[in-house]
């Protein structure tokens, strides 16, 4: 069995050889071997690769050099010398006549290479047959027939609807859970999931209808030139060579040039120099989720691209490799099949009281609002979260009932929020934070067009309309770094708490720079600058302004536009409310119930009287 | 000073959403300013030859920021004599980012860049120059031109910056296969870089000046690889910034007169310097040059040098004036930055022993995959043949994204280690 990872692999060559082709897929959660062999920077898939490629089954392996990181593998594989046939394919960054023809040069190292290792003769004939017969759509799987090329306008219209997945490689669970979450066909257009190998007879047909004299004429033209001892720059000229041949009647080295040709023609990957024909990716796609990975570049240049367009909705999903999170990834998806208004139609329990509450079990503390049948707040509560979920969700929504003088039968419908959403039990139904937010900040004021939340875990930044209706969202990465754990951990290096934070931090006087972006780095960053005697109200300023900057940065890739209003516990941190209005250039609102919006939208979600309820304490 | 400098740099970093043009001007002010401290009153313990290179560099940054209409964005690895023999100023994206840093303002760069969408784990030299070209403080040059070599960030940052400023960009495609093959692929680009050229400026080449400037690199590499000679046994005071400064009188530099006036120099100085002393390290990959604990433990000092940087000489090659595309393209395809790391280790390996190094400090910078991830080869490797080997993990560029306390007690317990062992070693 041949192992490969890229999806510019000559991989049916290896039919050739009468072998069997598959790819390593990774599903690791640990790294400590790829870690001690690398270095823990390296991408998540690449590690995971070095770690896939220790199970003793992986004898065979061919990677191509599309990134740093597989170069470093394939060094770090042969010092091991654990593979018996380990062998890297140069990739050409270019895909002009001169490439095509290095990349044939490519395709024919590997077949000799493979050829001397297993004592096998290649067998062309056979590769062409397996050539013809993968020529799929590696995108939506439909077959490519010689009428109509994988890259066509027409093959990409006819597609369905679906959510296309693209950026960097992403494990298998990943597609899955998309599916899982929206109910629609998810497309796999990450770096190695669409393969695109132009079906042979396609390419000879282009070949004799543009009566091509092949990629030859310019590299030959170039030794032809110094082998007749002309000078440099002179062009020489074309020596005609003979494509009139069909795929099956083709001789060996056409047959190779060809496949060189249709291997790096396919959608480009984004570390091919000409990168626009990714424009085309998931045009007709209802969203797009973007996956990118820790340490991966090339995608996370692309994303930025992506979110440029304000009109196409665009998940962003990092990763670092493993499957460690995907608690956060859910949420996203949840709330990114809302905003697609792709979620299935709620059925209630059929309650028959007149009010309605919304639980939001975040991190830290678990809110409950109860609201009446005209939209007005008659009950709330603020607990803390506690070691339990579902014991701080029954204990705040008893203490909102006993607020409003209610029992629990009075309620018709109680909608569940936040990360507790799903384990709490409680409730009809459960929504994401990100809906939730978006309703109860237009609930509290209807002008708001973007609503900013620090959470414990995590922030977020929501783009709504004018009916508190989710037009995009972004969210912070898997870093604590620009999160209320990060405050929280910064106050307990100072010996402070929450409270005298928010107080302090207002009182400072010299622009602090925390510059680090790292948590850990931070810490010990402010350590250094308590033992340089730097005033706390200055580094709270600066810890201030560090988070402000992330959550601005946010505001950014969102195209965030005013009136703000920031929501969550960190709303009650006048010093990063104040920090975070500086970077944004525009006063942030605070409302009195910022801490209880979450639970609001809950409430409101509730059937006949979310959207259209105004503000009525 | 140093307070002074942090200062300076918050006030640029102050100017660079909204007024880059300001921010532009601040930071010419400087490094004009520099430039005349260096010329009137160079630092003392610095050789003539040294101080030439660091006006020559701070020129190499004045002036393509000042007259960007005469110039190119360039990759730290493009042969610039075709640049030169038009009379180009080439930006050089890494020396721009390690200017920035030295005005203490690459901290609103990248937050700039990141802003902006650019991921934090992206390498820090190429963060701050996408803040800077991305603000806008670095004025639209005429074209943009990268090479392959010698990461994924040359694939993304000069398309990126060709893009928002909307030029012409050109890449010249290294494979990774070092042969003759290559070389002839890569010479072919370098014609066409040429017509390109010919293009933008509108004259064809004067391919006798282009010779001319390919022999004055030979040249000057020749004298460097004598410096190389001279070094194992020779003790010349330097600063760890001057090794970064020999980065571009290898690469972007080479073929000025500038630079082959350097190396004459510092082979005079070389022959008139002190015997050896003390401990004597090789550095692998970019020098945090601005790194408190590192300046005073190697900057001027008797105690501990680094004696060379393995981003220099990396590249030498015969060069064959009457064949410039083949000499530059030769010069590329065989750098020891490019192909498997078992080419720059064992390249590194032989500098260890030309030089006689006592210890190797290998830098893994902060978003460079291809370093981090050939650590472990390489420490393995240097070591098996003698050489202690430090891994640092660190940032060439971005001062926020590095702990002073952990490279201090690193770099100091190796150095300690490093005597302890010579000491050993000259009892035995």
């Amino acid at each position: 069995m041949i192992y490969y990872m890229c999806k510019y692999t000559p991989l049916e060559i290896f039919a050739g050889f009468g072998e069997e082709t598959e790819r390593l897929a990774p599903n690791t959660d640990s790294f400590d071997t790829a870690e001690s062999l690398g270095h823990p920077n390296m991408c998540g898939y690449g590690k995971g690769i070095l770690e896939a490629a220790q199970n003793p089954d992986v004898q065979e392996l061919v990677l191509v050099s599309c990134c740093d990181v597989v170069k470093r593998i394939y060094d770090i594989l042969k010092r091991q010398g654990k593979q018996k046939f380990l062998y890297l394919v140069d990739l050409p960054h270019k895909t002009s006549a001169a490439e095509e023809r290095y990349m044939e040069g490519q395709i024919r190292g590997l077949i000799s290479a493979y050829a001397a290792y297993s004592g096998k003769k290649f067998d062309v004939k056979a590769a062409l047959s397996q050539w013809s017969a993968s020529a799929v759509c590696g995108a939506c799987g439909s077959a490519v027939t010689a009428s109509q090329s994988i890259n066509s306008p027409e093959h990409v219209e006819s597609e369905q609807s679906y959510i296309s997945l693209q950026g960097a490689h992403s494990r298998e669970e990943l597609p899955e859970m998309i599916r899982r979450i929206t109910g629609i066909s998810v497309r796999d257009d990450t770096c190695t999931g669409n393969r695109n190998v132009e079906a042979p007879e396609n390419i000879f047909a282009a070949y004799r209808r543009e009566n091509r004299t092949g990629s030859e004429r310019i590299n030959r033209g170039a030794e032809q030139a110094r082998e007749a001892g002309q000078s440099e720059g002179e062009p020489v000229p074309e020596r005609k060579q003979d494509f009139s041949f069909s795929a099956e009647q083709a001789p060996e080295n056409l047959v190779i040039h060809a496949y060189a040709h249709a291997l790096l023609h396919q959608m480009p990957c984004m570390r091919m120099a000409d990168v626009k024909a990714r424009d085309s990716l998931g045009r007709n796609a209802l969203g797009v989720v973007y996956h990118t990975m820790k340490f991966c570049d090339y995608y996370g240049f692309e994303y930025a691209e992506r979110k440029k367009d304000p009109e196409k909705p665009v998940l962003k999903i990092e990763t670092d490799g493993t499957g460690q999170n995907s608690g956060q990834i859910s949420t996203r998806l949840e709330a990114f099949a809302e905003s697609l208004h792709l979620k299935t139609e709620r059925e209630h329990m059929g309650g028959t009281g007149k009010y309605t509450a919304g639980v939001d079990s975040g991190s830290s503390s678990t809110d409950a609002v109860i609201l009446d049948n005209a939209g007005k707040m008659v009950g709330w509560s603020i607990v803390s979260t506690g070691a339990g979920a579902s014991t701080g969700a029954e204990k705040a929504l008893n203490e909102a009932l006993r607020m409003a003088h209610l029992k629990r039968e009075d309620l018709r419908e109680i909608v569940s929020t936040g990360y507790g959403r799903e384990t709490i039990g409680l409730g009809d139904d459960s929504v994401t934070e990100i809906t939730c937010h978006a309703l109860g900040a237009h609930y509290l004021d209807p002008e708001i067009r973007t609503v900013i939340d620090i959470g414990g875990q995590d922030s977020k930044v929501i783009r709504i309309d004018e009916n508190g209706t989710v037009l995009s969202f972004v969210m912070n990465d898997k870093c604590a770094a620009g999160t209320g754990r990060f405050l929280e951990m910064m106050a307990r290096t100072m010996e402070l708490s929450m409270e005298d934070m928010s107080r302090i931090g207002l009182k400072w006087k010299n622009n602090v720079q925390i510059s680090s972006m790292c948590t850990v780095f931070a810490e010990s960053e402010v350590v250094s600058l308590i033992a340089r005697n730097t005033p706390t109200e200055d580094i709270i300023h600066g810890l201030n302004l560090s988070v402000a900057g992330r959550t601005a940065a946010l505001v950014k890739r969102v195209h965030g536009e005013g009136p703000y209003m920031m929501t969550g516990g960190v709303a009650r941190n006048r010093g990063i409310v104040e920090a975070l209005s500086g970077k944004i250039g525009e006063k942030i609102r605070v409302s009195e119930y910022a801490q209880l919006c979450g639970a609001i939208g809950a409430a409101l979600i509730c059937a006949d009287s979310g959207g259209s309820t105004r503000r009525n304490f | 000073m140093a307070d002074m400098i942090q200062k300076f740099g918050n006030l640029v970093d102050a100017q660079i959403p909204d007024h880059p043009n300001a921010a532009r001007r601040l930071l010419l002010a400087a490094y004009y300013a520099k430039r005349v401290q260096l010329q009137r009153f160079p630092p003392k313990d610095l050789s003539p030859a040294r101080n030439d290179m660091a006006v020559t560099s701070m020129n190499a940054v004045i002036h393509p920021l000042a007259h960007p209409e005469k110039t190119g964005l360039v990759s730290i690895f493009t042969p610039c004599e075709l640049l030169q023999t038009y009379g180009i100023y080439p930006m050089v994206a890494e020396a721009m980012s390690c200017y920035i840093t030295g005005a203490d303002a690459e901290r609103g760069f990248i937050d700039y860049a990141v802003e902006e969408g650019i991921p934090e784990t992206f390498c820090s030299y190429h963060k701050a120059l996408l803040g800077g070209i991305l603000s806008e403080v670095i004025r639209k040059p005429r074209f943009v031109v990268n090479t392959s070599l010698a990461c994924d960030a040359n694939n993304l940052t000069f398309r990126t910056a060709a893009e928002h400023y909307g030029v012409p960009h050109f890449y010249i495609d290294v494979p990774y296969d070092c042969s003759e093959e290559a070389v002839r692929y890569t010479a072919d680009q370098l014609r066409e870089f040429a017509k390109f050229l010919e293009e933008d400026q509108k004259k064809p080449l004067d391919l006798d000046e282009l010779k001319r400037r390919v022999a004055a690199g030979g040249r000057t590499m020749k004298k460097l690889a004598a410096c190389q000679t001279l070094k194992r046994d020779r003790y010349l005071s330097n600063d760890i910034t001057d090794e970064l400064y020999e980065v571009f009188a290898n690469h972007v530099l080479l073929g000025t007169p500038e630079v082959e006036r350097f190396a004459g120099t510092l082979l005079r100085d070389l022959k008139k310097a002190e015997p050896t002393r003390g401990i004597r390290l090789l550095w692998m990959h970019t020098i945090p040059f601005y790194q408190k604990p590192l300046r005073e433990t190697l900057n001027f000092s008797s105690r501990c040098q680094v004696v060379a940087c393995d981003m220099n000489y990396d590249a030498y090659c015969e060069a064959d004036p009457d064949k410039p595309f083949e000499s530059m393209a030769r010069r590329l395809v065989y750098d020891s930055f490019n192909g498997p790391s078992d080419r720059r280790i064992r390249r590194s390996l032989g500098m260890c022993r030309k030089l006689d190094v006592d210890g190797v400090v290998y830098f893994c910078h902060w978003g460079c995959k291809q370093t981090q991830a050939a650590a472990q080869n390489a420490r393995a490797i240097l070591e098996e043949n003698g050489y202690p080997t430090l891994i640092l993990d660190g940032d060439g560029c971005d001062s926020g994204n590095a702990s002073n306390g952990q490279t201090a007690t690193r770099m100091q317990a190796f150095i300690e280690m490093l005597e302890e062992r010579k000491a050993n070693r000259t009892v035995r």
